[in-house]
C-alpha cells in the first residue's frame, strides 16, 4: 500500500506543467473548440509539439518508436492535461488504433500509419456507432460488400466525433448478413476524402458542433485496408475496447470545476456582504464532492497499477468510469445551483467568468454517463464479468 | 502508487481470515452480543498470542512494531467477521495515544500487556450529550498535593465494565487533560453501569466520585489533552472506517450469494437487471471505500503533515459512514423478508455498521472538519 508518487512520476509532472505553461495560450482557461478553425489551429499545433516530445506515443514499445512508459505515468499524463483542458492529446490514433494496429496490422498497414499517428501528423476518428446501434454495437448495419480487390460501403455511422477534421475513420463494417451477427463485422480503415463520404454536422446541447453523422454512398476501400481477418473486426475492436477507457479524463475535469466553484465562492460575496465560502452548508457540500472525486482518482489509479502489473483491469475499469462521470456531473450540477442566475448566463464572450460558462459546461458533461458504453452498460459488464451474476 | 499487499499483509489477512471464520462464527457473534462483557478472556488471551494485539505496540514494549497500514488488513477482517473485544479501543487507539504521549514507565507499564491481552485499555471519547464534542465531557479533575482528585461521569465508555484501564478527559484549571484512571481499583467511588446497545458491544456510563489518581496516571501534559483527544479520535476514526468497510465488503458478498441462489419467476433474482445494478452499486461504494479507508491508514504511517493526514482520515470516515450505510440498506432490500428476521445474520452487521457511524466522529462531524479546511 502506498498512496503517492514516486519520484520519476512527480519529476514527469512537472515536466509537463512546464511545457503546457510554455505552449498553452495565455490565460487558457478552455475547453478547446475544435468546430473553429481556430481551434483546430491550435489543436493540430498542440498536437504535433506533444508528439515531438513522444508524449502521445509515449506507452508504445520502443520498437514503433514508443518509450515503454508505465501506465502511471500515462495516466499522470492525460490527467494533467485534462485538469489544463489543453488540447491535442489525440486518443483515436495513439491510443486506440496504433496499439491495435500493432497486434492485428499487416506490415503494410503498420508501415504506412504508426510513424503519422506518432508524428502527430494525420487525425483518426472511430466509426462504431449507428442511428439504430446505441449500446448494442454488434446490431451495426452499414454493409461492406467485398467486390474483387475492394470493399463497397452503404450506411451510416453517427455521434462520430472529429469526423469533420478527421483524415481517417476506423471503421465496423458488416460484411456478412448471414452469420451470427458478431461472426459477420470486419474492421476497416477508411480515407475521409473518398468519393461518396458525406459529412454532416449534429450540434449537442450545449450548443457545439462536437459531433457528426458520417453518410456512406457505394464508398470505396481497397481490401488492403481490412485489419485482422475478415469477419474477425468484432475480436479486433474488443481488444481495442481495452485502450479506451480514459477515465482520469473526468476526474481531473472534476477535479478543475470543484477548484473553479470553490475559488468562486471565496471571491463572491452575497448581498450581505458575506463570502459565499462563509457559509459552512457550501463548505460542507463541497468537502462532500471533494471526498467523491478521491474515490473515483483511486480507482482510476488502481486500474492504471493493475495495468502496470499485467493484469487487464475489467470491473475495476466499469467502476471508474460509473464514479468518475457521476462526480463530474455532480460537481457542475452543485456549481449550477451555487451561483444561482449568475450560473445560467450562456454567453461565449462571458467565457472567462465562470459563472458564463458553467451552465454549457454542465450540458457538455451530459455526454460522460452515456458515451463510451453507457453507465448501465458498465453496471451489466460489474454484474456478469465481476460478479459472475446470471443472465437468466 | 501501490494497492497491494505486501507478504506481511497477505500473511495477517489470510490468517486473520481463517481464524475468525473458524473462532467467531455467526453464533459466538449472537452469544457475545448478550454477554455482559461482550467477548470472553479466552478468546482475547488467543487473540493476545496471534500478536494482533500488539501489532502496532513498538518492539521495544513487546509488540511487532508494525503500522497502520498493517493493521489495516486486519481490521478488515476482523470488521468483516464481526469480531467481538476491544481491538479497536485497546490495540489501536489506546496503544497508539500512550505510544505517542506516554512517558516512558507508562509506556513501560501498560503498552506490554496491552499486547498480551492481560490488559484492556479503553477511551472514553463521548461527551455528556452523546457527541464526541470534547467541550461536552463530563468529568472535573483538580489537582491536591497527593495527586488528582475526579469527579463525574463518563458516558458510553466502551467495554467500560472490561477496562483495567480508562483514557479520561476531564476539564482542569489547566485544560483539558488526560488521565488513565484504574476504574477497578481506584481509591474513590466508581460505579460502573452498563448500557445495552444496538451493535451488541457492551458501552458503560461510569460515575467517579472523588476518585484520587497519581500524578503519573496524567497521560501526556496537565492541560495538554485536547492533543491526546485529537489522536485518539483520529486513530479511532481510520480503524473504525476500515472495520466497516470490512463489514460492508462482507455484507455485499453475502448479498451477491443470496441474489444468486433466490429464485422467484422462474430465475434468479440476480437475473434481474434491477437487482444486478444494486449489486454492481454495492461493489463499486466497497471499492471506492476501501481505497480511502487504506489512505488514511497509510497516511497515518507515512511520513506526510499533519493536517493531510487529518484530511485523509475524515475523507474515509465520511465514506466509509456514507456508504456502507447505503449497502446495508440496500442489502435489507435484495434479501425481502428474509433479511428482516432474527434468524438471518444481516441484521448483526447492520446493527454494527449503523452504530459505527456514530464511533469517533459521525458523518456531521468530519464533513465539518473537511469543510473548515478546504
Amino acid at each position: 500500500m502506498w498512496f503517492e508518487f514516486n519520484e520519476e512520476e512527480i519529476a514527469f509532472r512537472e515536466e509537463l506543467k512546464e511545457f503546457l505553461d510554455q505552449e498553452l495560450p495565455d490565460g487558457w482557461i478552455g475547453p478547446n473548440d475544435e468546430s473553429s478553425d481556430e481551434g483546430w489551429d491550435l489543436y493540430c499545433r498542440m498536437r504535433r509539439k506533444l508528439a515531438e516530445r513522444g508524449w502521445l506515443t509515449m506507452t508504445w514499445p520502443k520498437e514503433y518508436g514508443g518509450q515503454e512508459a508505465s501506465p502511471m505515468i500515462s495516466l499522470l499524463f492525460a490527467e494533467e492535461m485534462s485538469y489544463r483542458r489543453a488540447p491535442g492529446n489525440d486518443r483515436f490514433g495513439t491510443r486506440m488504433l496504433g496499439p491495435t494496429l500493432m497486434v492485428f496490422g499487416t506490415d503494410e498497414q503498420k508501415r504506412k500509419y504508426l510513424s503519422d499517428i506518432a508524428q502527430g501528423g494525420i487525425q483518426w476518428c472511430q466509426g462504431y456507432s449507428e442511428p439504430n446501434t446505441g449500446s448494442d454495437l454488434a446490431s451495426l448495419q452499414t454493409f461492406a460488400e467485398l467486390r474483387g480487390d475492394e470493399f463497397v460501403i452503404n450506411g451510416s455511422k453517427i455521434w462520430t466525433s472529429m469526423a469533420h477534421r478527421a483524415d481517417m475513420m476506423f471503421m465496423l463494417v458488416r460484411t456478412d448478413r448471414d452469420a451470427e451477427r458478431h461472426a459477420g463485422i470486419s474492421f476497416l480503415l477508411l480515407d475521409m476524402k473518398s468519393p461518396g463520404v458525406q459529412v454532416n454536422p449534429i450540434v449537442n446541447i450545449a450548443g457545439a458542433h462536437s459531433f457528426n453523422q458520417v453518410m456512406f454512398d457505394d464508398v470505396r476501400v481497397p481490401l488492403e485496408n481490412l485489419v485482422g481477418e475478415l469477419n474477425d473486426g468484432w475480436n479486433v475492436a474488443m481488444n481495442l475496447l481495452n485502450f479506451e477507457r480514459g477515465n482520469i479524463d473526468y476526474v481531473s475535469w472534476a477535479q478543475r470545476s470543484w477548484e473553479e466553484i470553490r475559488d468562486y465562492a471565496a471571491t463572491t460575496r452575497r448581498f450581505d456582504g458575506s463570502l459565499m465560502i462563509d457559509d459552512m452548508k457550501v463548505r460542507r457540500r463541497l468537502a462532500e464532492l471533494e471526498a467523491e472525486i478521491e474515490m473515483a482518482r483511486y480507482i482510476t489509479y488502481e486500474v492504471a497499477w493493475l495495468q502496470s502489473l499485467g493484469h487487464p483491469p475489467s470491473t475495476e475499469a466499469s467502476m471508474c468510469k460509473i464514479a468518475a462521470t457521476e462526480v463530474n456531473t455532480a460537481v457542475l450540477d452543485f456549481g449550477v445551483e451555487l451561483l444561482g442566475l449568475p450560473g445560467l448566463i450562456d454567453d461565449p464572450d462571458e467565457h472567462e467568468d465562470l459563472a458564463g460558462r458553467i451552465f454549457k459546461m454542465r450540458m457538455y458533461q451530459t455526454s460522460g454517463p452515456i458515451l463510451a458504453g453507457t453507465n448501465e452498460i458498465q453496471k451489466n459488464i460489474i454484474a456478469y464479468r465481476g460478479l459472475e451474476l446470471p443472465r437468466r | 502508487m501501490d494497492f497491494g499487499l505486501n507478504e506481511t499483509q497477505e500473511l495477517i489477512r489470510s490468517s486473520a481470515a481463517e481464524y475468525l471464520s473458524d473462532r467467531s462464527p455467526s453464533d459466538f457473534v449472537r452469544a457475545m452480543a448478550t454477554d455482559e462483557r461482550g467477548y470472553t478472556d479466552d478468546f482475547w488471551r488467543e487473540i493476545g498470542e496471534l500478536g494482533w494485539l500488539g501489532l502496532i505496540v513498538s518492539e521495544e514494549h513487546g509488540g511487532s512494531g508494525m503500522d497502520m497500514s498493517d493493521m489495516a488488513v486486519l481490521l478488515a477482517e476482523w470488521g468483516a467477521a464481526l469480531a467481538p473485544g476491544p481491538l479497536v479501543e485497546s490495540a489501536v487507539v489506546s496503544a497508539s495515544a500512550i505510544g505517542n504521549f506516554g512517558s516512558d514507565s507508562q509506556k513501560r507499564e501498560w503498552l506490554p500487556t496491552i499486547a498480551t491481552g492481560e490488559m484492556v485499555v479503553v477511551p472514553s471519547l463521548v461527551g455528556m450529550d452523546g457527541s464526541t464534542d470534547p467541550g461536552a465531557m463530563g468529568v472535573r479533575a483538580s489537582e491536591t498535593s497527593n495527586g488528582w482528585v475526579l469527579s463525574g461521569t463518563s458516558r458510553f465508555v466502551p467495554y467500560g465494565n472490561s477496562a483495567d484501564l480508562v483514557l479520561m478527559p476531564a476539564e482542569t484549571d489547566a485544560g483539558v487533560t488526560v488521565f488513565a484512571v484504574p476504574v477497578k481499583s481506584a481509591e474513590g467511588t466508581v460505579n460502573v453501569n452498563r448500557v445495552k446497545m444496538a451493535s451488541g458491544a457492551p458501552a458503560c456510563d461510569i460515575e467517579l466520585n472523588e476518585v484520587v489518581v497519581p500524578a503519573a496516571a496524567v497521560l501526556g501534559e496537565a492541560g495538554g489533552g485536547a492533543d491526546v483527544v485529537g489522536q485518539m479520535m483520529l486513530y479511532g476514526a481510520a480503524a473504525r472506517a476500515t472495520q466497516m468497510v470490512g463489514a460492508g465488503s462482507a455484507v455485499t458478498d453475502r448479498t451477491i450469494e443470496y441474489v444468486k441462489d433466490r429464485r422467484q419467476f422462474g430465475r434468479p433474482i440476480g437475473a434481474f437487471q434491477v437487482i444486478q445494478h444494486y449489486m454492481a452499486d454495492m461493489a463499486t461504494k466497497v471499492k471506492s471505500a476501501q481505497h480511502l479507508v487504506n489512505r488514511a491508514a497509510w497516511a497515518l504511517s507515512a511520513d506526510i503533515d499533519s493536517a493531510s493526514a487529518s484530511r485523509a482520515v475524515s475523507q474515509a470516515k465520511w465514506t466509509a459512514n456514507t456508504l456502507m450505510h447505503d449497502i446495508v440498506w440496500k442489502a435489507h432490500q435484495s434479501h425481502g423478508a428474509i433479511g428482516f428476521t432474527w434468524e438471518h445474520d444481516l441484521h448483526l452487521y447492520t446493527r454494527r455498521v449503523l452504530s459505527w457511524r456514530a464511533d469517533f466522529g459521525d458523518s456531521d462531524s468530519h464533513i465539518e472538519i473537511l469543510g473548515r479546511t478546504l
